[in-house]
């Protein structure tokens, strides 16, 4: 296996002259949207079975994007700091998980690095950035989570695909919640478009609706949430209750500490309309990979 | 909806405006144990309209149900004391103004939460708090009151229009139209689509009907509607309303009661497609999405044909035609029309000067041609209907997403800036444009008291 650490600073070299990246590293990306710096970044995890694959360099990908194949560089994310932006669900509809997605929000902080950050994003009618993007180590005061009315989720994706991110890190989103929108303002097609704009990664760790809640037939279902999701190379996965905390968290974690991310500028694909991505190992074409599907161009 | 917990949160603020208009109410008027009705009434018809409104909140809010029971005896009284036939019109009138203040007190405390007692100016700054309380109080207040307005020594007989052909106009039918008005707006604004407009076609018998419903059995002429087209039969916004009923009748979404403040988009509205197609053969339909009434489809798709009809016949008519576009435009949005939406918002802009339905317009093409990818001309919209109304959420997201989709997150940011973390904003119509007329309900109240003057 490839030392992490050596292996970024080869990669951060390479792109410190023509990037700027040794004197900006925690400048952020301008505009943030990739397409318009003309520089792609694309998460991959690599599996054998259920086992990640380590070790990979940019030599073992290869990555086309809308059937052209790229130049890539390629850097193990779990070198990489990571912010995290916690989103929990304070709507009626997972009153029965409040108290479980609260403890959760407490909790949080203490699964990260000490070069990682958290926010905290509650999201019910309201989306509120209840939490900053600070250190991962400064405590979390979890009774700002607060239980609220209707379900904007695709407004809280909205409000936190907008995060500006810091080039030298990776951004991950994981959101706490049954996935059904009530209130938003946006639909499954904005949702769908924004996916395709953002380099954050979702991660949904999804219960199902309470009983309690009586919102059957208003609500929006699930499905475009877990379609953005996918459609960005995250992960859904049920999370039943506190007792999975550990597990979800880390399983989240693990995987995502485990991808590498490719870079690379598009060259020989016109900039506009939506450009399919297709990732491939080449030493090994048996391995699943996860990798975003695309991204919106111009 | 709301869940219980949701509700009492929720209810807060309309609870401490309650507490606090008691507490007015308490220093200027006998306890409600006291009500004199007869009183009252005297100082409503006097003009002492806050007043009195300010007790019949409290009224309602401590006892409610009291007034209706007053009404029937005191209030009756009054009525019969009326020294000529002309203040016995002018008395039911009054009355039945009172009655219909107390029907929408709930609204009337929102309003007066906003910013002290109501006006033609401040009325308007409400949102939808009325929404589905005490229907069957609410009917029994109004129903009562159109009693008032007939003759029912020959229950069967038809009504009469209130002004006869050839005639002018009395100031009590101006008032008693203006009734009709305000009454057509709460009850739109509470979606009791059955005691407003009856049975919906083709249930719809021709002539005195709607006994067979519980809703209508209270009234002597079936539905709301109904009487006030016959009362007023050139009042064109009674038609509006009854095409708006049939549309209510064609969402196809959960249970009526909840749409209207659970209809966040357009898109929400949208008729699928594949129901659509189905239209010659209703009865073959099966659910289109998790939680459709597979039994109201039916009746949607039979009414939806009528209901764009409807809406196009009133764009001729100038006193309804703005009004008439906006739906049209809307109507043809649900149904994938969505070009020809764009024609009715914009012969709506081109309209109107009222600033509600010019944000809407701008707001629904802006939703369209955003749909259309037509993003520039969107942007131009949705950045108009911000003019209106800066403090929308609806348009700053639907904006800073498609600014977003074009790569320019700072920009997006900065459209959306803190507004997806604030509270409903009290006055935006997007929230009453499913309640039909209740957007003026305000303005009617004060139009009702004008000519009861």
């Amino acid at each position: 296996m490839t030392s992490r650490r050596p292996l970024l600073a080869c990669v951060l070299a390479a792109l410190a002259v023509p990037l700027g990246w040794a004197a900006h590293a925690q400048q952020t990306v301008r505009p943030t949207f990739r397409t318009t710096t003309a520089v792609v970044l694309v998460d991959v995890a690599v599996r054998s079975g259920t086992e990640p694959v380590t070790g990979l360099t940019a030599a073992d990908f290869r990555l086309l994007d809308n059937g052209v194949e790229q130049s890539i560089e390629a850097v193990s994310v779990g070198a990489v700091p990571v912010d995290v932006t916690l989103l929990v669900d304070t709507s009626p509809s997972v009153i029965d998980n409040f108290n479980q997605f609260r403890d959760d929000a407490r909790r949080l902080p203490t699964l990260l690095r000490t070069e990682d950050r958290l926010r905290v994003v509650t999201f019910d009618r309201r989306v509120i950035e209840v939490g900053p993007m600070v250190a991962a180590g400064k405590a979390f005061d979890s009774r700002q989570v607060v239980a609220g009315e209707g379900t904007s989720i695709f407004d809280a994706l909205l409000y936190v695909f907008l995060w500006e991110p810091v080039l030298s890190r990776r951004h991950i989103v994981i959101a706490l919640t049954d996935g059904v929108d009530t209130t938003s303002a946006l639909d499954e097609e904005d949702i769908r478009r924004l996916a395709g704009r953002t380099d954050a990664t979702l991660y949904l760790a999804l219960v199902e609706p309470s009983d309690r809640a009586n919102t059957a037939g208003v609500g929006r279902p699930r499905a475009p949430v877990v379609e953005a999701s996918a459609l960005m190379g995250g992960l859904a996965q049920a999370h039943k209750s506190s007792k999975d905390f550990q597990r979800t968290f880390k399983e989240i974690f693990d995987e995502f500490k485990n991808r590498y991310v490719l870079r690379y500028e598009p060259k020989g694909v016109a900039p506009d309309g939506w450009h399919e991505i297709k990732v491939e190992v080449t030493k090994a074409p048996g391995y699943s990979i996860t990798a975003r599907k695309g991204y919106g161009g111009r | 909806m709301l869940s219980p917990v949701m509700s009492r949160v929720r209810k807060a603020p309309l609870a401490l405006a309650s507490f606090l208009l008691i507490g007015v109410a308490l220093a200027a008027a006998p306890a409600p144990a006291q009500l004199n009705m007869a009183r009252l009434l005297d100082r409503y018809g006097g003009g002492d309209f806050e007043a009195v409104a300010r007790i019949v909140v409290e009224a309602e809010a401590t006892e409610p149900g009291s007034l209706m029971a007053e009404l029937v005896t005191g209030g009756q009284r009054w009525i019969d004391r009326a020294p000529t036939a002309e203040a016995t019109r002018a008395r039911r009138l009054i009355a039945a103004a009172f009655a219909l203040e107390a029907a929408g007190a709930p609204a009337y405390v929102a309003a007066s939460f906003d910013g002290g007692p109501p006006t033609a100016r401040t009325l308007p700054r409400f949102e939808k708090r009325g929404v589905g309380f005490a229907g069957n109080e609410r009917r029994a207040l109004l129903s009562w009151s159109i009693r008032q307005f007939l003759d029912l020594r020959s229950p069967n007989q038809a009504i009469k229009p209130a002004v006869a052909e050839g005639q002018r106009a009395h100031q009590l039918d101006e008032a008693e139209r203006q009734w009709f008005l305000a009454a057509v707006a709460l009850l739109t604004g509470g979606n009791d689509l059955m005691f407003l407009a009856g049975q919906p076609p083709p249930a719809r018998p021709p002539g005195p009907l709607g006994r067979t419903d519980p809703a209508l059995a209270s009234l002597p002429f079936g539905s709301v509607l109904q009487i006030a087209r016959r009362r007023f039969p050139d009042e064109l916004r009674f038609k509006l309303a009854e095409v708006y009923c049939d549309e209510r009748r064609t969402t196809l979404i959960g249970r009526a009661n909840v749409i209207a403040i659970q209809t966040q988009t357009p898109e929400d509205g949208v008729i699928p497609p594949r129901l659509l197609e189905k239209r010659p053969d209703p009865l073959a339909v099966t659910i289109a999405r998790p939680g459709v009434d597979a039994g109201a489809i039916p009746t949607a798709l039979a009414l939806l044909d009528g209901v764009g009809a409807g809406y196009e016949a009133l764009t001729d008519e100038p006193s309804v035609r703005a009004e008439a576009l906006l739906r049209l435009g809307y109507h043809r949005i649900r149904v994938g029309e969505r070009v020809r939406a764009t024609d009715a918002f914009a012969q709506a802009l081109e309209t109107t000067q009222d600033a509600d339905l010019l944000y809407l317009a701008h707001f629904f093409r802006g939703w369209t041609l955003h749909r259309l990818d037509r993003r520039e001309e969107a942007e131009r919209d949705y950045e108009a209907a911000l003019r209106l109304r800066p403090e929308s959420r609806q348009v700053r997201a639907l904006l800073a997403a498609l600014i977003a989709d074009r790569g320019e997150r700072r920009e997006a940011r900065e459209v959306l800036g803190d507004f997806l973390s604030r509270p409903l904003p009290a006055a935006d119509p997007w929230f009453v444009f499913h309640q039909g007329e209740y957007r003026y309900w305000p303005v009617r109240v004060v139009a009702l008291r004008e000519a009861l003057r």
